[in-house]
C-alpha cells in the first residue's frame, strides 16, 4: 500500500469511528467528497484503488451510511448510476466480511466449550476456512474491479464486465459468509438487540 | 512412459513423521523396481503402485538437501496449488456449454454462464495475485491453499451444475454430453490431488490462527 493510501486509511478509520454516532456530517466535513476529484481542481486526487480501500473501512464501521454514494456523486456531479453502486457494494462487503471474519476468529478463540476454545474443534476450523476463502475472493475481486476502473479513468460502462463479475461473486459469498458468521457465534446476533 | 520418478522417502533411520525424509530422482529401469498400474473410474491411467526391492541409488540421485525432503515437497506445493490447473479441469465443459447455448440461450443457461464466468474471473485474479507473490520470492502457502480450495470446488461442481440444466440422455453424443459424462466421473478426484479439501482447509485455519 502506498504511503498516501495508508494515511488516507488512517484518516478514514478515525472519521468513520466518529461517524458511527454522528452520521454523514462527519464524513462530509472531513472532505471525503473530494477523494476522487483531481488535485488541480482542489481535490485529493485519489484513484479507484484508494476509494476501494476507504469503502472497505466504511463497510466495516458504518455500513448503513451512504459514504460511497457521497464520494462518487461528488465526482460525477450527478446521480450515482447502477454500475457505480455495484462497485460501492462490493467494496463495503469486502470490508464487512473481513471484519466479521476477524470477530468470528476472536470469538471462537475466546469462547470455551467442552473444556477448550471453540476454535480448537476441527469442525469449527473447517467452516472458518471456507469463510476466509470467500472473504479473500470478494477482496481480490473488488481490488481487480477497482484496477479495471483505474484503467478506464473511472468510466463504469467501460469496466462493466469486471464490476459485474465482482458483484455477482460477492453476492454468492455474502450468503455463505454471513451464515457461517452466525453459526460460529452461536447465532449470538440473531435476537434483535 | 516415464523414465524417472521423483520420490519422497524416509532416509534417516529412526526418524518420525515429516522429519528425516529426502527426495530422490529414481531411474525407472533400476534393478528391483516393480510397477503396477492403477486404472481410474474413467478408464484413465494416471497413477501406479511402485515397489522397491533393494534398489540402490548413486549419491547424485538425491535432490536438494538430505533430510529436508518435507520442506522441499511442501514448497513445491505452493506452485502446484495455485496455478490454472487447479481450477480449469472442467473448463472444456464450460466452453462446450457456451458453444451449445448459441447466441440467444434460455434464461437459466444464460444465468449459469454468468455465474460461472464471475467465479472463474475471480479465481483467475486470485491465482494471478498468488503467482505475483511466488515470483517475488515469497512463500504464499495460505493464499495458494485458498486458490486450490475454491478452484477445486468450482471445477468439481461445474459438471453437476451443467447436468442440472441440460437434458442429457445417454443417447446424446455431442461434445457437451460426452464431456459432461467424462467429467462427472473424473470430478471426485479434483478435491483429493495436491492435498485433500480437509487438509487444505486445515492449512488455511492455521493461517487464521485457529490451531
Amino acid at each position: 500500500m502506498s504511503e498516501q493510501r495508508a494515511l488516507l486509511c488512517d484518516t478514514a478509520e478515525a472519521v468513520f469511528a466518529e461517524a458511527a454516532t454522528l452520521g454523514m456530517a462527519s464524513v462530509e466535513e472531513a472532505g471525503f467528497g473530494q477523494l476522487l476529484l483531481a488535485e488541480a481542481d482542489g481535490g485529493f486526487g485519489g484513484d479507484w484503488g484508494d476509494l476501494f480501500a476507504v469503502l472497505r473501512i466504511a463497510g466495516a464501521k458504518v455500513s448503513a451510511l451512504a459514504v460511497g454514494e457521497h464520494i462518487v456523486g461528488q465526482w460525477l456531479g450527478g446521480e450515482v448510476t447502477r454500475p457505480y453502486g455495484a462497485f460501492i457494494r462490493v467494496a463495503q462487503a469486502a470490508g464487512a466480511m473481513d471484519a466479521a471474519l476477524a470477530m468470528s476468529i476472536d470469538y471462537v478463540n475466546t469462547r470455551q466449550q467442552f473444556g477448550k476454545p471453540l476454535g480448537k474443534f476441527q469442525a469449527v476450523q473447517q467452516v472458518l476456512a471456507v469463510f476466509a476463502v470467500e472473504a479473500a475472493a470478494v477482496n481480490v475481486a473488488g481490488a481487480a474491479a477497482a484496477a479495471a476502473l483505474d484503467r478506464v479513468a473511472g468510466d463504469a460502462e467501460a469496466a462493466l464486465f469486471e464490476i459485474a463479475c465482482a458483484k455477482l461473486r460477492t453476492n454468492k459469498a455474502i450468503g455463505q459468509a454471513t451464515a457461517i458468521a452466525h453459526q460460529v457465534h452461536g447465532a449470538r446476533f440473531h435476537p434483535r438487540i | 512412459m516415464s523414465h524417472v520418478m521423483l520420490a519422497l522417502v524416509r532416509s534417516e533411520e529412526g526418524s518420525e513423521r515429516n522429519a528425516g525424509l529426502s527426495q530422490f530422482l529414481i531411474p525407472m529401469n533400476a534393478p528391483g523396481i516393480t510397477i503396477r498400474p492403477i486404472i481410474d473410474m474413467g478408464g484413465d491411467h494416471h497413477f501406479n503402485e511402485v515397489f522397491f526391492d533393494d534398489v540402490l541409488l548413486p549419491d547424485w540421485a538425491m535432490v536438494g538437501m538430505r533430510a529436508q525432503g518435507w520442506a522441499q515437497a511442501t514448497a513445491e506445493l505452493a506452485l502446484e496449488r495455485s496455478g490454472p490447473e487447479r481450477y480449469l479441469s472442467s473448463h472444456v465443459l464450460m466452453t462446450a456449454l457456451i458453444d451449445a447455448a448459441g447466441p440467444d440461450p434460455d434464461p437459466q443457461i444464460k444465468g449459469l454462464i454468468g455465474e460461472l464466468t464471475a467465479e472463474l474471473w475471480t479465481l483467475r485474479q486470485m491465482s494471478l495475485s498468488t503467482a505475483a507473490k511466488l515470483a517475488a520470492g515469497e512463500d504464499p502457502m495460505v493464499e495458494a491453499s485458498m486458490v486450490k480450495d475454491l478452484g477445486n470446488s468450482f471445477e468439481q461442481a461445474l459438471p453437476q451444475r451443467v447436468q442440472a440444466l441440460v437434458e442429457c440422455p445417454s443417447t446424446r453424443d455431442d461434445d457437451l454430453a460426452r464431456l459432461m459424462r467424462a467429467l462427472l466421473i473424473a470430478a471426485p478426484s479434483f478435491s483429493l490431488r495436491g492435498g485433500t479439501r480437509e487438509i487444505i482447509r486445515g492449512i488455511i485455519a492455521r493461517g487464521l490462527g485457529l490451531r
